[in-house]
């Protein structure tokens, strides 16, 4: 799993330099918006780092979750609010006395942005696998997982593109993230749970997802 | 020192007497000396070392630098709703030490003349030059906000974009869906959904209507629960700075009491309500009513004193009578955290001089003397060179804190084992001034801000609310809360503009934030 989560991250880095078409699960490719590999870029310094709340916030409407279902420490204490607020940009003043946020994400940020983001797309896909699908609505958690270019993984990967990006993918951040469900290696073959769970993480955990 | 040193033996020592008011025990006739021996080049050397020494240790601070520096340039970044650090020029006020650019200063200045005649001379003298040699010019620099002596401040305008049309953003024009989404996870609290954003994809929308439909979404976040419960609570903590174990939840406690000094919910209330609903935010240092909040979570205003919910809690409630009151300066937490068991209220003239008109006194900044202070009232020894350049601004903007109690020792010992009265934290108390500070004088002690004379802090906040200090520091948070820094030089003009609208839209902090999004800094990729 995690093999298949970095090459996939590192897959999307790379295309995200020369992205090409939109696509959508109902119009497929719809328009070509560019063919040129080198864009005007901003030069700024206009990113901003998305805090917590906000995080929480976007990950609750986008997995239809609520805010202790999202990510919980020890089965108890909320991972966004209790215990990892600090490194999600958030502040305590009342007892830790932290008046300001931090400027800029810490050292742990992106470990605790890992460990919400698994946590809260392993919540999601259990859920779907477990009762009624409210998200990954097109996979059949009883069979096995569909080859990347089933309509069921593409359609998937526009809906998450759609609930966390809120704009359809592009035809090569299509084809690299339902490439998830590729079966490149000789270990078990993936799951549709754990597919629903990678294709999650993978656009959640994407600048695009965690700046502003 | 060591630049001053670095100075000296450059030839600069002969400049700079006149200027600098060093008290050099001796000097003519040391220059003598050293004159007679010019062909001894070490040993003249060796006394420039000694002299710099010895002309640290007796400068004095040059507290009207900064007033002159503004009345020079008038609107440079630093000197519009402010004044001039001393940082500009200084690496050090005490031990005084120069950066290079105060050092190239020096090196202009007349002799013959008073340092407030040789003073504007000298800055237009170096006007045109690059002290800290990172690229810009000294004004451009001051014209921009950067620091010209300090190689590491400095801005440059972002290189021309090049290459074909970005196909998310309209990169180097303002963009709306950009714009859109900035606002959106600001002042909502959430990115904009799938079909928020289609609306602003749609390549037949005319911009006018999306720019009606982006400022719609900002007035629906603005009025939503996240911005008034969240966003702008914490846009507050640095200003109110909570503690739980003295506030009103407090569990720590003293016999049977509990340790409560104030409960800073009604700090929080009072500032979520003044910034909401386009109430004049002048307010926040003007408010004669507490804020409360209703059974279905509606904020009402009251004028009534508010006595303490816990009769076991040592204090809680409001105590200041109506017209005693000065907004979020005098609520019971403010005091009592601020003053304390201080005789003479320092922090607390500080914390608002800071908060609320974006001068932070321990960093330099704001610093506009007062003749003939500080006093030292209170035998803390502030005349000292070293504590005097801000005590002379400090202790006069404090004089106007004194009738007010912060945490009293004074009255209500003995009912408070009973819980029968309220613990008179944070109450006005004409007595006061002479009863707990040493050498207080009715007749000396004037409170003063920003070199106007005050006789009440009720005054002391009506001139605070008229300055541009107020709408400056105003509008500094809510554009440092939407792009995570300050205005840059590039920007600094549309900032200006953008604060001087303040008054027309009566102090609007709605009408402010929708100003703000409309700006090029936060509209353009």
């Amino acid at each position: 799993m995690e093999h298949r989560t970095f090459s996939c991250v590192a897959a999307l880095v790379l295309a995200a330099c020369g992205g090409d078409k939109a696509a959508g699960p109902e119009t497929g490719e719809q328009e070509t918006v560019a063919v040129a590999k080198e864009y005007k870029v901003s030069s700024r310094n206009v990113v901003q780092w998305k805090r917590a709340a906000v995080i929480e916030a976007d990950l609750k409407r986008a997995l239809e979750l609520s805010g202790d279902e999202l990510c919980k420490e020890l089965g108890d204490k909320n991972c966004i609010r209790d215990v990892h607020l600090v490194p999600m940009g958030g502040n305590e003043p009342y007892v830790s006395g932290l008046m300001k946020p931090s400027v800029e994400p810490l050292a742990t940020t992106p470990a605790v942005i890992d460990r919400v983001l698994l946590s809260a797309c392993s919540a999601r896909a259990n859920r779907d696998a477990s009762g009624k699908p409210e998200v990954f609505t097109k996979l059949k958690f009883d069979q096995p997982l569909p080859a990347a270019d089933d309509p069921a993984i593409q359609d998937t990967v526009v809906t998450l593109y759609r609930r966390l990006l809120a704009r359809d993918p592009s035809s090569d951040e299509l084809e690299i993230v339902a490439s998830l469900a590729q079966d490149d290696s000789d270990a078990e073959p993936l799951e549709p749970r754990d597919f629903a769970a990678l294709a999650c993480f993978t656009i959640g955990s994407s600048t695009e997802f965690l700046f502003f | 020192m060591v630049d001053f040193s670095i100075a000296l033996a450059e030839g600069l020592s002969a400049r700079l007497a006149p200027h600098t008011r060093y008290r050099i025990v001796n000097t003519r006739r040391w220059r003598v000396w050293v004159s007679c021996l010019t062909r001894v080049r070490a040993a003249f050397s060796l006394g420039l070392i000694i002299g710099s020494l010895s002309i640290t240790g007796t400068a004095l601070a040059r507290p009207e630098a900064p007033g002159i520096f503004c009345e020079t340039y008038p609107d440079a970044a630093e000197c519009e709703g402010r004044v001039v650090q001393c940082r500009m020029c200084h690496d050090s006020t005490y031990p005084p030490a120069w950066n290079k650019y105060g050092l190239s200063i020096i090196g202009q200045m007349k002799r013959d003349v008073s340092f407030a005649e040789a003073l504007p001379n000298a800055l237009e003298a170096v006007a045109s030059q690059d002290a800290d040699s990172d690229g810009v010019m000294n004004l451009e620099e001051i014209k921009g906000g950067t620091f010209p002596g300090d190689a590491q401040s400095f801005w440059k305008a972002p290189a021309e974009q090049k290459g074909a049309d970005n196909p998310s953003y309209h990169v180097g024009s303002y963009d709306l869906a950009f714009a859109y989404r900035r606002a959106s996870v600001l002042y909502c609290g959430q990115s904009p959904s799938f079909n928020e954003m289609q609306e602003l994809r749609d390549p037949s929308a005319k911009p006018d209507q999306l720019r009606a439909t982006l400022h719609a979404r900002v007035d629906k976040c603005l009025h939503g629960a996240y911005w008034r419960n969240e966003g702008l609570k914490r846009l507050g903590d640095n200003r109110i700075r909570p503690a739980k174990n003295a506030g009103n939840e407090s569990n720590v406690m003293i016999g049977m009491y509990r340790l409560v000094i104030g409960d800073y919910e009604w700090d929080y209330r009072l500032w979520q309500y003044v910034l909401t609903d386009d109430r004049d935010a002048r307010d926040l240092l003007l408010a004669q009513y507490f804020v409360k909040e209703t059974e279905d979570g509606k904020w009402e205003t009251t004028d009534e004193m508010i006595s303490k919910t816990d009769p076991t809690a040592i204090a809680g409630g409001q105590l200041l009578e109506k017209d005693k009151r000065v907004g979020m300066l005098t609520t019971q937490w403010f005091l009592a955290r601020n003053t304390m068991f201080s005789e003479l209220p320092r922090t607390s003239a500080a914390a608002a001089y800071r908060s609320y008109l974006g001068a932070d006194i321990s960093q330099t900044q704001g610093l506009t003397p007062v003749p003939n202070e500080p006093d030292d009232v209170d035998n803390k020894g502030v005349k000292e060179a070293r504590c005097a350049s801000c005590h002379s601004t400090l202790d006069p903007l404090a004089y106007a804190f004194t009738k007010y109690e912060g945490i009293s020792t004074n009255r209500g010992m003995v009912e408070l084992p009973n819980g029968e009265r309220n613990f008179p934290f944070g109450v006005f108390d004409e007595e006061r001034p002479t009863r707990v500070i040493p050498n207080w004088s009715d007749d000396e002690q004037q409170a003063v801000i920003f070199g106007q004379k005050v006789s009440s802090l009720r005054e002391w906040a009506e001139v605070a609310v008229k300055s541009d200090a107020f709408a400056r520091n105003l509008a500094q948070i809510f554009f440092e809360h939407a792009l995570s820094r300050g205005p840059d030089a590039g920007e600094i003009a549309e900032f200006t503009e953008l604060w001087h609208t303040l008054p027309g839209d009566n102090f609007s902090a709605n009408k402010l934030i929708h100003r703000l999004v409309d700006s090029r800094a936060f509209g353009v990729p």
